[in-house]
């Protein structure tokens, strides 16, 4: 059978292009499904993880979905912001520890996460490099997130400007990065986080200038009406928050008014959290949400939709495998002098008609170790894959 | 054999020395550490915890705390501490702009939030479209009001119980001594500004807002430095501002230079030393010190009251100062 | 080597049949079977390999009875005792040279590459003349070329008898000598039997023996 074996790959090799369609087409009837079926397995455990280790969440009210996807998976769209006060009544009420959470910004494309320190106690990150964040203009990398921008300990790491035409809001700030964070095997990888301040800053709530009473500001004076100056535009305002400029750093308006994207909420025990749920229910201008029930419900629409594809991929795979059967045919016709001269020759009638059955074997064979190095593909990579396509 | 015995006991030894530079750890994997921003909420937490926690305040002894500017390194162990005590009213710039464990720090002045000063420091000014601002600040040596430093010693309790509830009951007992201290101090201080009355008094630097509000001194601060000599421009703003402020007395934060002390007594102005003690007295600690202000400032107002200075009501009426100059 | 004994055979769904009375062929006579298109002669061809078998009559090859024999019997006997040489060479165009003369082990039962076959194989191709070919493919041949790897092919096993099926009719003069020598020779020097249908007329002093298959084949149509 060695023979037929061999006589079969040459005949495929021989016909190179109608044997990679073929190993092509069978492959993706068979990993379409499995690979569908792999991801959205994946993408559910990752996403119900994720959410299972967020307990409440409290957001202004609008879609819980956009909240939990802004807040956890770091997307792009925003949910209405909510004032930083927000997170001392929270305190104040000791039943919840309160994680400020501002993700509106990016850098490469990648999410900058305005946060504070309990964040990385909270979900357990670790500096791989470096040291965790000390003050203003500082920038940690998630592991994955160092990687995609190729920066190290002591590199900068810029904002990216949200509109070219907006010259007087978003500017770009240099953040210096003093940490990378070790491989959390989730979204944190891809995140920049800094402090919330800092995020305020890159909105331009907080800025740095010369000290407008300095003699070397005094061509940045606009006027002098007795105490009050007004600077014109030569006025220089820092792009980057340094040791030798940080003093100069101030907020306009109370820090209470500042805004966040989410509260993380940590519940002391299960009462509090019914009680932090129940607090919120009915407030006009708050939300509190779990965020495992809102992935659960959209996980139950992803399954439904993908028992739909499924049934269309069977459809399809069937209606693929009776083409493969009548390609095959098709060319055990064309090949029936073939079939004739090795009769004549004494081919055992064995070996004649185990030639076709071997072509279809190692199709099928090479379709199977496609797939499966697909499927296996799709184990290490199809989620992060996913999770950077749908959170653009 | 005994060889061996003492070179093992010589290396043990030698482990359990220490290098006084040494970033502090727990005595033992139970003991927390308690980070203070200022030396007074470092003396009531040790008041208050005693060898439970690990009470550490680690700015420099030579500088003001309100506007050290701590190194990475302390700021990272800021960040490892299990409490870090926060005085409030913008004491020590650092903090706003630091990374610090929300959830580990305590503001000891958030119960009297509103009863805060307000302090007008900068030009008035404006770029851009958001109109005009002043970087304005609070004045945040609140603990001189004693009423307020009570009010701390609680919030310190509190967060100290929270943070060791099996020392629950003995904090408890230790915050009711700390309280008696205080109003003791307190008690001492409203009879002391009773006589002292409406006698104008003058203030090296203005860090008596809250000194001056709680126990009714009638003060002006100018802007002196301990160890420095004034120049001939402020010993004159001095003496013109005498033709309107007649003071007798002024409050220092530290001893001056001895020939400042002398040209003031000679223009009759005694200094009495009242140090706020942000950061720690080179000598004794913040009940020492605060026992040497009440007894300097007792020891100034006997020697007026000996010689006649303390003025009439029709005077303390006459020179009563309005509160504008420190709201 | 060959008998045939009132052998009558015909074509299904064809008015066509064969009707051979006798013929005998000895062991290493180096025969040649001429007649019109189409009178029969690939038939016999394939009456004696065992391709088809006859409706009657008698057939002895190599003293083995072939029209009793089962199917895979008759293929084992071509395989290994026969060497079949077609005028449209019949090779496969998606093996290589060395491939198509050692096709016969990879498709006969209980047949397998050998290293002593494979060297034999080398060695035939070298005699044929196509040595530095081994590793193309037919269709990178000339007609001559692609005879003599089917000769190659045929000779592999060391055939007893030798059936060719106008083996030079696509072949120019050159090819043609060539190609029949071959084949001539390999029946002389060893003693192989050799029956051969050509068209060639100036090729036939070359054979032992000439059978006109007019005068073989006594069918006169349907009654």
């Amino acid at each position: 059978m060695t023979g037929v074996f061999y006589l079969a790959w040459r005949y495929l090799v021989w016909h190179r292009w109608k044997t990679t369609i073929l190993v092509l087409a069978v492959t993706l009837v068979i990993y379409l499904p499995l690979g569908l079926q792999l991801l959205v397995q994946q993408t559910a455990v990752d996403m119900t993880a994720r959410a299972d280790r967020s307990p409440l969440l409290l957001g202004s009210r609008g879609s819980p979905l956009e909240l939990v996807l802004n807040s956890l998976y770091f997307s792009t769209e925003q949910p209405p912001a909510l004032h930083y006060g927000v997170l001392d009544e929270l305190r104040a009420s000791g039943l919840v520890d309160a994680i400020p959470l501002y993700v509106r910004f990016s850098s490469g494309g990648l999410p900058i996460v305005g946060t504070n320190l309990d964040y990385f106690d909270f979900r357990g990150l670790r500096i791989a490099a470096g040291r965790s964040l000390v003050g203003l203009g500082e920038a940690v990398l998630g592991a994955r997130a160092a990687q995609r921008l190729a920066l190290e300990v002591g590199d900068s790491v810029v904002s990216s400007p949200q509109s070219v035409f907006d010259l007087a809001g978003v500017y770009p700030l240099k953040m210096s990065v003093v940490g990378v964070l070790e491989p959390a095997h989730n979204q944190d990888d891809d995140a920049i986080f800094v402090d919330v301040k800092t995020a305020w800053v890159i909105q331009g709530l907080g800025h740095g200038h010369q000290d407008l009473a300095r003699p070397e500001a005094a061509a940045a004076i606009l006027k002098k009406e007795g105490d009050r100056l007004v600077a014109n535009a030569s006025l220089v305002q820092y792009n980057e928050i340094t040791p030798q400029n940080v003093d100069s750093f101030h907020f306009h308006g109370a820090s209470e008014q500042h805004p966040l994207t989410a509260v993380l909420s940590v519940p002391r025990d299960d009462k509090a959290r019914v009680l932090m749920l129940g607090r919120y229910q009915s407030d006009a201008q708050l939300q509190m949400v779990q965020p495992l029930t809102v992935i659960d419900e959209l996980l139950s629409t992803i399954f439904a939709i993908q028992r739909y594809v499924l049934v269309a991929m069977v459809l399809v795979g069937a209606a693929t495998a009776a083409v493969v059967l009548l390609v095959f045919l098709l060319s055990l016709r064309a090949r029936q002098a073939e079939m004739d001269t090795m009769s004549r020759l004494g081919g055992s009638r064995l070996s004649i008609n185990s030639l076709m059955l071997a072509e279809i074997a190692i199709v099928l064979a090479l379709s199977g170790l496609l797939a499966t190095l697909l499927t296996l593909a799709t184990l290490n990579w199809g989620g992060p894959l996913l999770r950077a396509v749908v959170m653009q | 054999m005994r060889k061996l015995i003492v070179v093992t006991t010589l290396v043990l030894l030698a482990a359990c020395g220490r290098g006084q530079d040494a970033a502090p750890v727990p005595v033992n994997a139970a003991t927390p550490v308690v980070y203070s921003v200022n030396y007074p909420l470092a003396w009531m937490a040790l008041a208050l915890a005693g060898d439970s926690a690990q009470v550490v305040f680690p700015a420099p002894r030579d500088v003001d705390p309100a506007f050290w500017q701590p190194d990475v390194d302390t700021l990272l162990r800021f960040q490892q501490a299990d409490l870090v005590l926060l005085n409030g009213a913008g004491y020590a710039r650092w903090v706003a702009k630091a990374s610090l464990p929300a959830s580990r720090l305590v503001d000891t002045a958030r119960s009297y939030a509103d009863e805060l000063i307000v302090v007008d420091e900068g030009p008035m000014h404006s770029h851009g479209p958001k109109g005009e601002h002043s970087h304005g600040t609070l004045a945040f040596t609140s603990w001189l009001d004693l009423t307020l430093a009570q009010q701390q010693a609680d919030t310190v309790a509190g967060a100290l119980q929270a943070l060791l509830p099996a020392r629950s009951s003995v904090i408890q007992q230790s915050l009711q001594e700390l309280q008696r201290k205080l109003a003791q101090w307190d008690a001492q201080l409203l009879e002391l500004g009773r006589q002292l009355g409406a006698q104008p008094v003058l203030y090296s630097h203005p860090v008596y807002q809250y000194l001056q509000r709680r126990y009714g001194f009638n003060g002006h601060a100018l802007h002196w430095e301990p160890d420095q000599e004034p120049d001939a421009g402020q010993w004159q703003a001095l003496a013109e501002l005498r033709q309107t402020h007649p003071a007798k007395l002024m409050l220092w934060e530290a001893a001056p230079l001895p020939q400042v002390a002398s040209r003031l007594e000679q223009m009759g102005v005694s200094v009495v030393v009242f140090a706020p003690m942000g950061n720690q007295p080179l000598q004794g600690d913040f009940e020492t010190g605060m026992a040497n202000n009440i007894a300097g400032l007792r020891g100034a107002i006997e020697a007026f009251s000996a010689s006649g200075a303390i003025l009439s009501v029709a005077d303390r009426q006459a020179w009563r100062r309005s509160d504008s100059e420190w709201k | 080597m060959i008998g045939i004994r009132d052998l009558q055979f015909c074509y299904p769904g064809s008015d066509f049949c064969l009707h051979i009375d006798q013929l005998s062929i000895e062991a290493g006579e180096r025969v040649a079977v001429v007649g019109p298109s189409g009178s029969g002669k690939t038939s016999l061809l394939n009456l004696v390999a065992g391709v088809v078998l006859p409706d009657s009559g008698q057939l002895h090859v190599a003293d083995q009875p072939i029209s009793t024999l089962a199917d895979s019997a008759r293929r084992d006997f071509r395989i290994r005792h026969l060497g079949m040489v077609f005028q449209s060479f019949e090779l496969l165009e998606y093996l290589s040279v060395l491939d198509n003369i050692l096709l016969p082990l990879r498709i006969g039962n209980g047949l397998s590459v050998r290293d002593s076959l494979r060297a034999r194989a080398c060695e035939l191709a070298a005699h044929v003349g196509i040595s530095d070919k081994l590793r193309r493919y037919p269709g990178q041949l000339s007609q001559g070329e692609r005879q003599r790897v089917a000769v190659s092919r045929a000779l592999l096993l060391e055939p007893s008898l030798v059936l060719a099926d106008e083996p030079t009719g696509n072949l120019d003069p050159l090819n043609k000598t060539l190609v029949l020598d071959l084949l001539l020779d390999y029946a002389r020097q060893q003693g192989a039997t050799l029956v051969t249908v050509t068209h060639d007329t100036e090729l036939l002093s070359r054979f032992d023996r000439v059978i006109d298959f007019r005068s073989l084949n006594r069918w006169q149509g349907r009654q």
